[in-house]
């Protein structure tokens, strides 16, 4: 069993089809609509086989968490070779990156990371780790 | 720029009982489970040899539209490849997995069955007619 595509709930589905392709630079993969059925639309990055599936609907995450919080958990995780340049870059396209009390990139033990939200809310954090944060990586995938 | 993904989220209204789902019934591996104080606990799950985990983060989800776990996902639901759902249909059923339908489907694209998880997040395991197109990770 392998995970293939992953639902992205947001309320428009053109709108959001023209942030994840013109300012992050995903790949438009599927785009039909069976009678009846609601639009199927997804999208993925160039470099792998996994889908995102833009789906219309209206989510609410509720963590009980303050709104100084960050993600809390509750995002896509990608990763990048240059935080802070991808940074800079989709700043420049309009990326909203204020969420909590988070506005920029921050150094962790792991890496540097920044959280960002796509036009519906949605939190993604784009990831640069080092060195301790791929080794803490790879140690865990051994540990079965 | 942007490369490829590594974790994605699940909203669970208890971590314990989602993580006992995810590994014992979908046969999943555990992660990461570790808690920084005053943080949300970390707790990942993911597919045997597969890199992306899913995030089982505590707390409350609702969506509009919201199908019941007996009704069409309308397409809120995250897939899963098999390379036989039959197979897979029969040993996560014995696992007390209950699937939308008595029997996987035989749909124009693939063999697929439909069935959600504790907290009712849905999701899909498709047997694809269309080979792997040579690209890694496509299949089990």
């Amino acid at each position: 069993m392998q995970l293939t595509h992953v639902p992205i709930v947001v309320r428009d589905q053109d709108q959001a089809l023209t942030f994840y392709t013109d300012v992050l630079g995903f790949e438009k993969r599927a785009d039909y609509q069976l009678p009846g059925r609601p639009r199927w639309l997804t999208i993925g990055r160039k470099a792998e086989t996994l889908e995102f599936i833009l789906v219309q609907g209206d989510a609410k995450v509720d963590l009980g968490l303050g709104p100084e919080a960050g993600s809390g958990g509750h995002h896509i995780a990608l990763t990048t070779a240059d935080c802070e340049q991808d940074y800079e870059t989709l700043k420049t396209r309009g990326v909203n990156f204020a969420v909590g009390n988070y506005t920029k990139p921050i150094k962790q033990a792991w890496g540097t990371s920044v959280t960002f939200k796509d036009p519906d809310g949605n939190m993604f954090v784009l990831v640069q780790p080092n060195i301790v944060g791929k080794v803490f990586t790879a140690v865990s995938r051994l540990r079965r | 720029m942007i490369e490829k993904t590594t974790h994605v989220p699940i909203v669970v209204s208890d971590q314990d009982r989602a993580v006992d789902f995810y590994t014992r019934v979908l046969g999943f591996e555990k992660r990461q489970d570790y808690q920084q104080e005053g943080r949300p606990r970390w707790l990942t799950v993911a597919p045997h040899g597969q890199e992306v985990e899913f995030i089982l983060v505590k707390g409350r989800y609702t969506v509009d539209p919201r199908p019941p776990a007996d009704a069409e996902s309308g397409g809120n639901h995250h897939v899963f490849s098999t390379n036989d759902c039959r197979a897979d249909f029969a040993a996560l059923t014995a696992r007390g997995l209950k699937f939308k339908d008595p029997a996987p489907i035989d749909a124009p694209y693939g063999i697929t069955a439909y069935f959600t998880d504790p907290d009712g997040n849905h999701f899909a395991l498709l047997q694809s007619k269309q080979p792997a197109n040579g690209r890694s990770g496509e299949t089990s």
